[in-house]
């Protein structure tokens, strides 16, 4: 079907609106309340056009391309109705565009000189509009909205929050939060890019520079294990603010907060500022040269068997190749990064984070099951893909520990204490197992003995329901972050295979960190080499390693709570021999436990690659330049691996090092997970205390989001610790009281209690969301509530 | 030929050029007695930088960094902040003498008249880096020559 805009022959689908149209062909039209990925409002009347025959002009965006019509954009009718409207949306706009964040990239200020008069001819008051506090990332200054409701519609169509809204009409008309309160969303921050003008700006950056200073450097994201691609602005060889960089495959045009304000860490003041060596007692900052002399000659002292290495799984892909060649080069065969997980068995049958489908397949998947995943808050951009497939009525279920505020509705929401998880999944199997012998289309399968013995009849109705979803065509089920705390987690990602496998539906394994996958394929394990060849020697897990109070540690790029194992880990370390840390923070207690630490430059400061779930590889240049005396951990590696005597004549350049790690992972054949009837399970115990639950605190989950300022006064809440009423009058807590004790082991903590009836029975919630927490123990545990 | 001789031995040239020279003798001088004589400026006259204020104290800059986006010379550099009253206010305001070519732009792109340059032009540095003016220097400059800032600025602002 064709139409002619400006006597330039279109060809359109029906359906299609004339902006889209003209969009496709480049023909350019002005715009403010037009959004490619929001619904049409057609409220601010910037695009209206000509349509030939027609005595009104018509508004591009909501009218439809008709066959055979003509119109124009450039009439006499056109320019001027799109000058009127201008004239009137400058009217109430305040002229105080040198203060303004948006000065310089404003639509508002390029459509003016485009399509504005030259002079205003309103003489009368302007309208003022009080500005409400909508939280610590996005500073508001409402004067100067144009109610073109883009962040409305935002809210209620992509991030799922209807707090934002218009309130009152006309001349009154504000945009505003209906209860005056800050915005909770993970994905607020793009609010502040489809605002056309500057009434929603970014705050940690507000005033501080202007646009056209900032030089812009593609980056991929360090935070969740999507891989969201963005773009740095730099001022100053320091970062000024982050934008989203367009990518259908993965992010579209949106980045979570978490991306977006992260970058404030860099310059928070755990930042190792230069080496620190450990000497006569006393931490000094000491000279490179210095360090590496330290650190040579206590490798040479050092016993390699009684050495462990821990890498983050947020590093990058070079940085985790070289770690583990420099280790393996020095017979040290400890290595590993899974520092958070706390159970290791069935090691040889372990799948790395990853995803069945691409990403940008998951909006059409018909049936999704959440397993003990707080997707909105941890992976907001799977999380929008999920809300996406439910916008689509695909049927969403979740079985969790706790009813995570999600920006979809579920169908069926299991709330189960998290010793029950095992169970639960076992009684899926059971159900498919009934139903597998009436259902001649289903497969057969067998099931381990140890599986079968814990079958004990079917009551629960939710979960045939969610059984039954899950065979549906096109589904998928999403092992949570958190499980990997539980101590079945190895056990729970057998189960959901083995469902997996016979209702046909992929799955995936959230990794939280950036890099999960790359870890895995770089060789940063105990018992698999770079390429996950076999390793010839195995070494010990973390588990083991920690446990097992080895002589020296080398910790890199991860703060100590980072670990599950952590309060063994710091007196693993306080009685070992030698500490080595390459850290980018470190704080002053974590300090005396090292003997010496490098000062890493972040991920921001240095070029890399990410692995995210999908497997897709994605390198990035660096930012800016390392702050302080810190240097890339590509250069510090290959310094140690020179310095420990090995022949590197061609790997010395950062490209040198990228190609080589490239052309092994690249040659990777994927690994096929052992055969369901093969698996040989373990006695399934089950257990009855008083649980300790919680989730990562999304803005507390690495190193650098745990010291972004502004991330973390979001949440007033997340030091508040959760119990249901029932859990509380099982345990006789005084309900009078919100202040109560909790103990594990033999650490006490006295904590605020809320009562939250989106817990399950008999566990407490607490989220991981300061020092605090970590200290008193750990998640998935035993844990005793008391009176204060 | 006998012309030329003629010409020649009476210094005809020589008596030509001191003719000029007798001429401007007697006539009114057009070089002045620097420094004891000024040549008069116009108000629109480029010499060292300024940075105003308002008559309440109030700093004028913004930080909008107009100036600095301007200046061809890129002789202006500037940091802002928000300041404890939410208005955007210039940490480092500096202006590089030596680079600077007195082009005017800086004071043509101010929103709010606050880097102006003033009809001063005698002044010179002892020390390396003294070249550099501050946002100190320059508001020190405003307070001293304000007067006469504002009634160029006024005389500026009437049209032709």
């Amino acid at each position: 079907m064709k139409i002619k805009i400006n006597n330039i022959e279109c060809t359109f689908s029906k359906g299609e609106t004339l902006i889209q149209v003209a969009d496709r062909n480049g023909i350019h039209i002005p715009r403010f309340c037009y959004h490619e990925k929001l619904s049409i409002a057609a409220n601010c009347r910037m695009c209206l056009v000509e349509q030939v025959g027609v005595n009104k002009p018509q508004p591009a965006c909501s009218t439809p391309a008709v066959e055979n019509q003509e119109y124009l954009t450039q009439s006499n009718l056109a320019v001027n109705s799109q000058k009127n409207t201008m004239e009137f949306l400058l009217i109430n706009h305040p002229l105080d565009c040198p203060v303004c964040d948006q000065g310089g990239m404003c639509e508002l200020q390029d459509q003016a000189l485009m399509h504005g008069r030259v002079k205003s001819r309103y003489e009368q008051e302007k309208r003022v509009v009080l500005d409400h506090y909508i939280g610590p990332l996005i500073k508001t200054n409402m004067t100067r909205c144009i109610h073109c409701t883009r962040c409305v519609r935002y809210g209620e169509e992509i991030a799922g929050i209807k707090e934002f809204g218009a309130v009152g009409r006309g001349e009154s008309m504000e945009i505003r939060t209906y209860l005056t309160s800050a915005i909770d969303s993970p994905m607020s921050g793009n609010m502040i890019d489809i605002c056309p003008v500057g009434a929603l700006n970014a705050a940690p950056s507000h005033m501080r520079g202007r646009t056209w200073e900032l030089e812009e450097v593609k980056y991929i994201s360090p935070h969740d294990c999507v891989g969201s691609n963005m773009n740095l602005h730099i001022l100053d060889n320091s970062i000024f603010r982050v934008v989203p960089h367009e990518n259908k495959k993965i992010n579209e045009t949106w980045i979570s907060d978490r991306d977006r304000f992260s970058y404030e860490a860099i310059e928070h003041k755990d930042r190792v500022k230069k080496p620190i060596a450990k000497i006569n007692g006393r931490h000094i900052e000491v000279e490179w040269e210095q360090a590496f002399e330290i650190i040579k000659n206590k490798m040479a002292d050092i016993d390699p068997g009684s050495t462990a290495g821990f890498i983050s799984a947020g590093s990058t892909v070079e940085e985790q190749y070289l770690f583990q060649k420099w280790l393996r080069e020095n017979n040290i065969f400890n290595i590993d990064h899974r520092v958070s997980q706390s159970n290791f068995d069935y090691e040889e049958d372990d799948i790395f984070p990853k995803i069945d489908i691409p990403i940008k397949d998951i909006e059409n998947c018909k049936s999704i099951l959440l397993i003990d995943s707080n997707v909105t808050y941890e992976q907001p951009i799977l999380s929008h893909k999920i809300r996406k497939a439910f916008l689509k009525e695909a049927k969403i279920n979740s079985i969790h520990t706790y009813s995570y505020k999600n920006n979809f509705n579920l169908n069926n929401s299991l709330l189960i204490n998290p010793n029950n998880f095992s169970e639960t999944l076992i009684d899926i199997i059971e159900y498919l197992s009934v139903i597998t012998v009436n259902d001649k289309t289903l497969k057969k399968f067998t099931i381990p003995e140890t599986i079968k013995n814990k079958f004990k009849g079917l009551t629960n109705t939710n979960i045939i329901e969610i059984t039954n979803d899950l065979l549906l065509k096109n589904s998928i089920i999403f092992l949570g972050s958190n499980l990997k705390n539980h101590p079945d987690f190895q056990l729970l990602k057998i189960l959901t295979n083995i469902i997996s496998i016979y209702t046909k539906s992929n799955t995936c394994y959230l990794g939280e960190k950036s890099n999960e996958a790359g870890a895995w394929l770089t060789g940063c394990l105990p018992k698999r080499r770079e390429g996950f060849a076999l390793a010839k020697h195995q070494g010990f897990n973390a588990k083991e390693s920690i446990q097992r109070k080895l002589d020296s540690y080398i910790i890199y790029n991860l703060d100590l709570i980072d670990f599950y194992y952590y309060s063994e880990l710091k007196k693993s370390l306080e009685n070992s021999k030698f500490v080595l840390g390459f850290q980018s923070f470190v704080t002053e207690e974590e300090k005396t436990l090292y003997d010496v630490i490098l000062p890493l430059a972040t991920t921001f400061e240095s070029p890399g690659t990410f692995i995210n779930i999908e497997k897709e590889w994605q390198s990035f240049a660096q930012g800016c330049m390392p702050h302080y005396d810190s240097k890339e951990g590509w250069k510090i590696l290959t310094k140690l691996r020179l310095e420990s005597g090995s022949q590197l004549s061609n790997s010395l350049d950062y490209i040198d090092i990228l190609n080589e790690v490239d052309h092994i992972i690249r040659n990777t054949e994927s690994i096929e997970p052992t055969k369901i009837e093969n698996y040989k399970i373990n006695e399934i115990k089950s257990n009855s205390y008083l649980t300790r639950t919680g989730g990562n605190y999304c803005y507390f989950s690495d190193n650098i989001t745990r010291r972004s300022i502004s991330l973390n006064t979001v949440n007033k809440n997340k030091n508040l610790v959760y119990v249901n009423k029932k859990t509380l009058v099982e345990n006789n807590i005084d309900l009078e009281k919100n202040k109560v004790i909790l103990k594990q082991g033999d650490k006490s903590l006295l904590v605020k209690l809320l009562v939250d009836e989106n817990v399950s029975d008999n566990c407490i919630y607490i989220s991981n969301s300061n020092r605090e927490h970590f200290e008193l123990g750990k998640q998935y545990q035993p844990i005793v509530i008391e009176n204060v | 030929m006998i012309k030329k001789y003629i010409k020649s031995f009476f210094l005809y040239e020589l008596l030509l050029g001191m003719k000029v020279t007798l001429k401007n003798m007697f006539k009114k001088k057009t070089t002045l007695n620097y420094p004891f004589e000024k040549a008069p400026q116009s108000p629109r006259f480029r010499g060292l930088h300024a940075l105003r204020r308002y008559p309440s104290g109030e700093e004028r800059c913004i930080g909008c960094k107009l100036c600095e986006a301007v200046c061809p010379a890129l002789a202006i550099s500037i940091d802002t902040e928000e300041r404890n009253d939410g208005t955007r206010r210039t940490t480092k305001y500096d202006i590089d003498l030596f680079k600077c070519i007195f082009c005017g732009f800086c004071e043509e792109a101010c929103p709010v008249d606050a880097i102006v340059e003033t009809r001063v032009f005698e002044y010179h540095f002892e020390e390396r880096g003294e070249n550099i003016l501050q946002k100190g220097d320059l508001l020190k400059i405003g307070e001293r020559y304000e007067e006469e800032i504002s009634s160029d600025q006024a005389a500026k602002a009437q049209r032709n």
